[in-house]
């Protein structure tokens, strides 16, 4: 039951903040705030209470049900996700003042956050599916938000990639309800669909690969996801950084760990086209950021290539892969989210979105850039700090699989580490190195953010800097998610 | 955490300090400078406790399990110890003289937070217990060492700093592309068994992992071909930087090398093959650019290089020479201490240069150094030691790396291999223990014998070049070098020994070892009489040039003319096809939305169409034949032609004056004419033909009857 209440949660707030349409910030702000703690506060009790806390919500058909379990997967993103949505909303607060229609907005956001907790606690595919295509229209208001010509574009693109993904994540549900009845995930594969020929399964798990992966910007169907940047930056820091693009993810490995066999995908030629266009994507997005100036595509075009180390890991189809990717999972969402929330800030406080534009940054906005450069030293994967350690993970666990594709895919995350440092660091660094630009016009004062911005980012920082040291216990929880406990 | 957390903690407290410096160097950047000192002095005081536990031999380590998901492990065995001493000694003692040298330098506190990173980070590396702690230190020391490069920021320092940052993360990243592929968890085996895992791994499958983790190290330390960034980053650092740059972060890359060589490859004649050569190459390269340049920092920067190549030639021998590597590995150990020592004098040297003048340029510098007898004492301990003059500690090792090949050629000839290869190797080896005597006697000359044109007596009034206690610190330090030169079989020989174990050498066949046999006087007699020849001949053809600016100086550089045309290359290739990908599905969609379009027009009309052309051809309502106005139809169609090549030729050739003729109305004027005439004919004749046959029937009767 605490469960439900904490998916519906948001759901309610949202319904009550449409209705309330409040005028003023006084009260949209503890609102929006409550809302969005409470929730995440009955996420936390419903992940320390112990028990799965099973609860069907409605019997579609004899067989077919929306309803909600938790495991260890929802635990890892679920939780996740309940850590930083209050902290984006604290960001977004403040961020969305300078944008305006705050109503609108964080009813959305607060339908996403129902959406996004629906797809992390479904007990069987058919919910996830229905949460997956929730997910896609609550958040389409906030891609189009603003409503300027360019923002229906992003928006129409998004829609068109999402739902044309989702049709084809629809064949893949259609084939396991066909063979196993009611969906259910089960760790290691649905046990129903042990019978089923191969020659059906391996073209429906690369449809549905390519379907479900549309989310987490695989190529090709990953165009969306650059052009949707346009999208305010607790948008593109949440949702397209973390809650969209990892939903993807996440739903690749409920279907390829959860409900085909991965030890009956291991070594098929199905296994072999997914990882090589994760490694390809991994390159592809890597190459176009070191070209693209603006500031938020570029990171976009990162965090395309970061997800695909973690379909990668995940499509290694083994406990050590999906280790790695349930590690960079959890890390690269910490840093991607932070990096996005030092671009909006420097955006709506200076007025630059162009990488040549933050020269010599640091002098004006001193906090902003150390958290940037930090984050930026985290993700191009500098021991001892948490990028590292994920990509670590993953690539031996690309060698440990024995299979080519995984030594392929280990040098595509060489080539991408390097890469990363060219398109992220080199910037962060030359926020300190290079001077100002003489036509910058900033006045001779700080232009770092107020205290709602930095606690969100502080907070970050502090998290990934304890978890540099101390990630022991958290790698050995997610371990033991990969192999199946819990 | 398990073991002795001293360890860690002479690692992990400069780090910590490094904040405390930058936030007290705030208020006065010297309080920054002052954390550095005193962090290093109480590093110092622990490094030396465990060195000397080491050489009790009580080596202490440290363990953390899964630090970093693999855990760190750290070890204070003789050679570690005493190289993290080496560390500890030269930030103590640049740490002092940056008291002196950053009165009026801007960004103190910004140095001293990177130069306590780098300094933890550095004794961490030297102290790590497997390849994978080494490689957590070894990023951090790469990284936080960029700032000091880019201290300046200006342009040189700035390209000189892209490059470093370039080298250092692509360096890394090959070297962790190397530990990824070691198999059987090399990577956090510890040193001490790291020999015997490898061994039972065999070294075929370990060519591929060990060169790219070469890669990285390699870099680092500046052997060649991977030496560019190194004369271009060196100089622009301040010069306490340039010191540490120079004298111990090419030992890390060191360091590296030598467990590459002595631990993982151990026993493999062809690795060892391979750093003697890369070792000969640099040696060479290194001297001759020292040679050419006309910049005091850059000559030690070159000089670096040169240097790190004789080391290379050292830890080659070590591979080389098997169980009988014994003064190889004295040799290579005593020239690693060794040239850290005469680094860290000589730079601090050029920076007491460079913050009395402000000038770097040797002929901007000329004649500094006249009148000034303690700071000319501090300079030629340094000169006369990386020289190789007997009685100072440059000898002693060159000597026996030079003993060191002539055993190798010994070795191969009893096993009546080819040496010819090696005999070269030796000689260059004397020609560029010459070269180093005559870039150092270059600057020796410039800064001591010859006087400015100008600023002479500026220079001479400059008595007090360095506050008393960075003075001291230098030469103190300066004294360390005819010390070890005079008592090498306490010092030189027991930094051998202490070493022995990491590198698991053996142990030099005659003990003790006769530094100042006939043999090793006449090769440093040889060297010395090669550089003074050297050195006679530069300045016979200098004087015969002068005035004219130096055009020697090497227009090749490898960096601007491969490296960065390639990496442009590559980087335009790779984004061309990346951008083709990235757009492809854009592209595939418009092309359908277009082709559908077609397609869906092509389709809708079908229907029409149909109608249309049913319209046209079978239901179409007959038409009746228009009466022909003149003539008949063959003189209409053939007028009508005929008029429409006139009508053409009134287009194009009689433009002026068109033809106003009609050949419809001419032809049916003809016909006309034609048909009125031939009726008129046919009458006539047909009456006339009638009366002939009136005429013929009457003649016909008329016979008959």
């Amino acid at each position: 039951m605490i469960l439900l209440s904490a998916i519906l949660c948001p759901f309610l707030g949202a319904i009550g903040l449409f209705l309330l349409k409040p005028k003023s910030e006084k009260v949209r702000n503890p609102y929006v705030m409550a809302v969005t703690v409470l929730s995440s506060v009955l996420v936390a009790l419903s992940l320390f209470i112990p028990g799965d806390h099973q609860h069907t919500w409605l019997q579609v058909t004899d067989a077919l049900s929306i309803s909600f379990r938790l495991d260890g997967l929802g635990r890892v993103f679920g939780g996740l996700v309940a850590f930083l949505w209050p902290l984006a909303t604290l960001y977004g607060l403040e961020y969305m003042r300078h944008e305006g229609g705050e109503n609108t907005f964080f009813g959305f956001y607060l339908l996403s956050y129902f959406a996004t907790l629906g797809i992390a606690f479904s007990e069987d595919l058919m919910t996830l599916y229905i949460f997956y295509e929730l997910l896609t229209l609550a958040t389409l208001p906030l891609v189009m938000h603003g409503m300027g010509g360019r923002n229906v574009y992003a928006g129409r693109k998004y829609l068109y990639y999402s739902l044309g993904g989702a049709a084809l994540g629809f064949i893949a549900l259609v084939t396991v309800v066909h063979y196993s009845g009611n969906s259910n995930f089960v760790y290691g594969g649905i046990p129903a669909m042990m019978t089923a020929p191969m020659s059906v399964l391996l073209p429906v798990f690369v449809i549905g690969f390519f379907g479900f992966g549309a989310k987490a910007a695989v190529f090709p169907l990953h165009g969306w996801l650059p052009t949707a940047s346009i999208a305010p930056t607790p948008v593109t820091a949440l949702l397209h950084a973390v809650a969209v693009v990892k939903a993807g993810a996440f739903a690749v490995i409920r279907m390829s760990y959860y409900c085909f066999s991965p030890d009956r995908m291991r070594g098929t030629w199905a296994q072999s086209v997914c990882l090589c266009v994760a490694a390809g994507t991994i390159l592809i997005g890597s190459a176009m950021a070191v070209r693209e100036q603006h500031l938020k595509r570029r990171l976009a075009y990162s965090t395309m290539s970061n997800l695909s180390y973690v379909l990668f890991g995940a499509l290694l189809l083994t406990p050590e892969g999906l280790r790695g990717g349930l590690m960079h999972m959890v890390f690269h969402a910490l840093m991607k989210i932070s990096l996005f929330s030092c671009v909006g800030a420097i955006m709506i406080q200076t007025g630059k979105s162009y990488v040549a534009d933050i020269r010599g940054m640091s002098k004006r906005m001193p906090f902003i850039c150390a958290v940037f450069l930090f984050c930026a030293i985290e993700l191009v994967g500098i021991p001892p700090f948490v990028g590292f350690q994920s990509k670590w993970a993953l690539a031996t666990a690309g060698l440990n699989s024995g299979s080519v594709f995984g030594l392929i895919g280990m040098g595509a995350l060489i080539v991408s580490a390097v890469l990363t440092a060219i398109y992220l660091l080199v910037p962060a660094v030359s926020t300190y190195a290079l001077p100002l630009e003489p036509t910058a016009h900033l006045e001779e004062r700080s232009y770092d953010p107020g205290w709602r911005m930095k606690v969100c980012l502080g907070v970050l920082c502090v998290v990934m800097l304890a978890l540099a040291f101390f990630s022991a216990p958290l790698v050995r929880f997610l371990t033991a998610v990969a192999g199946g406990q819990f | 955490m398990q073991g002795n957390v001293l360890l860690f903690l002479v690692a992990v407290v400069p780090m910590l300090a490094a904040p405390l410096s930058y936030a007290l160097g705030r208020k006065r950047a010297m309080n920054a400078v002052w954390v550095m000192v005193t962090a290093a002095a109480a590093v110092m005081a622990a490094l030396i406790g465990l060195l000397v536990s080491a050489a009790q031999g009580a080596a202490q380590s440290f363990q953390w399990d899964g630090f970093c998901g693999l855990g760190l492990s750290m070890t204070a065995d003789g050679f570690r110890a005493l190289y993290a001493c080496v560390a500890g000694l030269m930030w103590l003692i640049t740490s002092v003289f940056s008291l002196d040298y950053f009165k009026h330098e801007e960004n103190v506190g910004r140095y001293a937070f990177f130069t306590l990173m780098t300094f933890g980070a550095t004794v961490g590396l030297f102290l790590s217990g497997t390849l994978f702690s080494t490689f957590l230190f070894f990023e951090v020391m790469s990284l936080a060492s960029y700032p000091w490069v880019a201290h300046e920021e200006d342009p040189a320092a700035m390209r000189a700093a892209q490059t470093y940052l370039y080298i250092a993360i692509i360096g890394g990243l090959v070297t962790l592309m190397g530990l990824f592929l070691l198999p059987n968890g090399l990577v956090i085996v510890s040193y001490g068994e790291l020999s015997g895992a490898a061994a039972a791994v065999g070294a075929d499958r370990l060519w591929l992992p060990a060169l790219l983790v070469l890669f990285g190290f390699g870099a680092k330390a500046g052997s060649f071909p991977l030496h560019i960034w190194l004369p271009k980053a060196h100089p622009v650092a301040p010069a306490p930087a340039s010191a540490l740059l120079s004298g111990i972060l090419t030992k890390a890359g060191v360091f590296g090398m030598l467990v590459l060589t002595c631990l993982v490859m151990k026993g493999s004649f062809a690795w060892g093959d391979l750093i003697f050569r890369l070792g000969v190459i640099t040696m060479l390269l290194g001297a001759a650019l020292a040679i050419l340049s006309g910049n005091l920092k850059r000559t030690l920067a070159c000089s670096s290089l040169s240097q790190i190549g004789f080391i290379m030639v050292g830890i080659g021998l070590c591979g080389m020479l098997g169980e009988e590597n014994g003064l190889a590995a004295y040799g290579t150990v005593g020239h690693m201490v060794n040239h850290s020592l005469f680094k860290l004098v000589l730079f601090l040297c050029a920076g007491a240069v460079a913050m009395n003048t402000h000038q770097l340029a040797l002929c901007d510098v000329q004649g500094f150094g006249r009148k000034k007898p303690l700071f000319q004492a501090a300079f030629l301990c340094g000169a006369l030691g990386i020289s190789g003059v007997p009685l100072f500690s440059g000898y002693l090792s060159k000597s026996l790396l030079h003993e060191g090949i002539l055993e190798l050629i010994a070795h191969l000839q009893a096993q009546g291999q080819s040496v010819a290869l090696y005999q070269l190797s030796e000689y260059a080896f004397l020609l560029a223990g010459g070269m180093t005597l005559c870039y150092m006697l270059k600057l020796y000359v410039c800064l001591f014998v010859k006087k400015h044109p100008t600023r002479q007596a500026e220079y001479d009034g400059m008595k007090r070049w360095a506050f008393p206690l960075p003075m001291g610190a230098l030469l103190w330090i300066a004294a360390l070098i005819p010390l070890i030169g005079v008592l090498p079989q306490v010092l030189m020989s027991g930094f051998g020994s202490l070493s022995q174990s990491f590198l698991e050498a053996g142990t030099p066949a005659h003990l003790p070892i006769a530094y100042f046999s006939g043999e090793n006087l006449l090769g440093a007699l040889k060297s010395i009489v090669i550089g003074l020849a050297l050195y006679g001949v530069l300045w016979a053809l200098g004087r015969r040039k002068q005035g004219e600016k130096s055009k020697t100086a090497l227009r090749f550089d490898l960096e601007d003319m491969v490296y960065r045309p390639v990496l442009k290359l590559l980087s335009w290739v790779g984004y061309g096809v990346a951008f083709v990908l990235d757009r492809l599905l854009d592209w595939v969609v418009l092309f359908l939305k277009g082709l559908g379009m077609v397609l869906g027009r092509l389709m809708d009309g079908t229907g029409d169409g149909a109608v249309y052309a049913a319209q046209k051809t079978v239901l179409s309502p007959r038409q009746r034949a228009r009466p022909i106005p003149v003539g008949n139809r063959f003189t209409f169609a053939l007028g009508t032609f005929m008029d429409g090549f006139v009508g053409l030729l009134n287009l194009s050739f009689y433009r002026r004056k068109p033809i106003e003729f009609s050949f419809v109305a001419a032809f049916a004027a003809l016909h006309e004419e034609v048909t009125k005439e031939s009726r008129q004919l046919t009458r006539s004749i047909s009456f006339g033909l009638l009366m002939f046959c009136l005429g013929l029937f009457a003649t016909l009767v008329y016979l008959l009857y």
